[in-house]
């Protein structure tokens, strides 16, 4: 269930500190806006810090997902402040710390897994693997 | 890739400092020496209250606004056309006085900038 104990270089560690800090820093200025879609919002960001440096297997296994769905989901962020506003101080602020998030997801999703387009072939390949070898053993017992 | 690093790493660190320079103008003034004909209205639970309030015709008025809650709220006047004719300063936990410059006589409707569910209307006549 849980992972093996892997090092990490104090860069990568003082990166990863800071995504988690920045995903609940704007986590925590979302939660003091009231109403339904920011606590979400809040909560959303939540859920990604704590799944950034949970030591599960599968979570582990799956950090570059992870990555890509905390980058996007900062992006999907911003892009909604951008169209709706309201232009503030505190939303600007927010949106700073999100585009900070961005910047370091990115250096730790390079650091930690290469070429995303590499990644992303690859998990491809291995997904058409498993549905190729399952559909084989089912027509087998068929 | 360490160059890189750095880089991106500063470009992270200037986003948040330029943010943290970003202000707000709108035009708001603190609740003190006000028109006892001023307009009170209070946002409270994600509510306006009242949410049907009445101002004279081309003359200037104010509107103390005053926020009860922890919430950022606001009051942005629009048009029967959806045009913005004003727009007070974003705040919470605070009393405010807004000052609306002369609007015709018709129905405007007001909402919460933050909570766009949050709605009113002020009927000038």
């Amino acid at each position: 269930m849980f992972a093996r104990p892997t090092t990490l270089r104090p860069a990568d560690v003082a990166i990863r500190v800071g995504i988690v800090g920045l995903a609940l820093a704007t986590g925590y200025i979302h939660s003091t806006l009231g109403g339904l879609l920011f606590t979400l919002n809040a909560v959303g960001y939540v859920v990604a810090a704590i799944a950034m440096v949970i030591p599960l297997a599968l979570a582990v296994r799956f950090r570059w997902a992870i990555r890509l769905g905390l980058m996007g989901y900062a992006a999907t962020t911003i892009i909604g402040w951008a169209i709706q506003g309201p232009y503030y101080s505190t939303a600007y602020l927010a949106k700073g710390i999100e585009v900070a998030l961005i910047v370091l997801v990115a250096i730790d999703f390079v650091r930690m897994d290469g070429n995303p387009v590499t990644v992303i072939r690859r998990e491809l390949g291995s997904l058409v693997a498993l549905v190729t070898r399952r559909s084989g053993q089912a027509g087998a017992a068929a | 890739m360490k160059r890189l690093t750095l880089i991106l790493g500063l470009g992270a660190l200037a986003a948040v400092l330029a943010a943290c320079s970003g202000s707000s103008a709108s035009p708001a003034a603190p609740a003190g020496s006000v028109d006892p004909n001023a307009i009170v209205v209070t946002a409270k639970d994600l509510k306006f209250n009242p949410t049907e309030v009445s101002a004279p015709a081309d003359t200037a008025f104010e509107i103390v606004f005053d926020n009860q809650e922890g919430a950022p709220h606001n009051m942005k006047i629009s048009d029967s056309t959806g045009a913005e004719v004003f727009k007070g300063e974003i705040v919470t936990n605070q009393k405010v006085t807004y000052q609306v410059p002369a609007l015709a006589a018709g129905s405007y409707p007001f909402i919460c900038e933050v909570h766009p569910d949050m709605k009113g209307t002020i009927t000038v006549e």
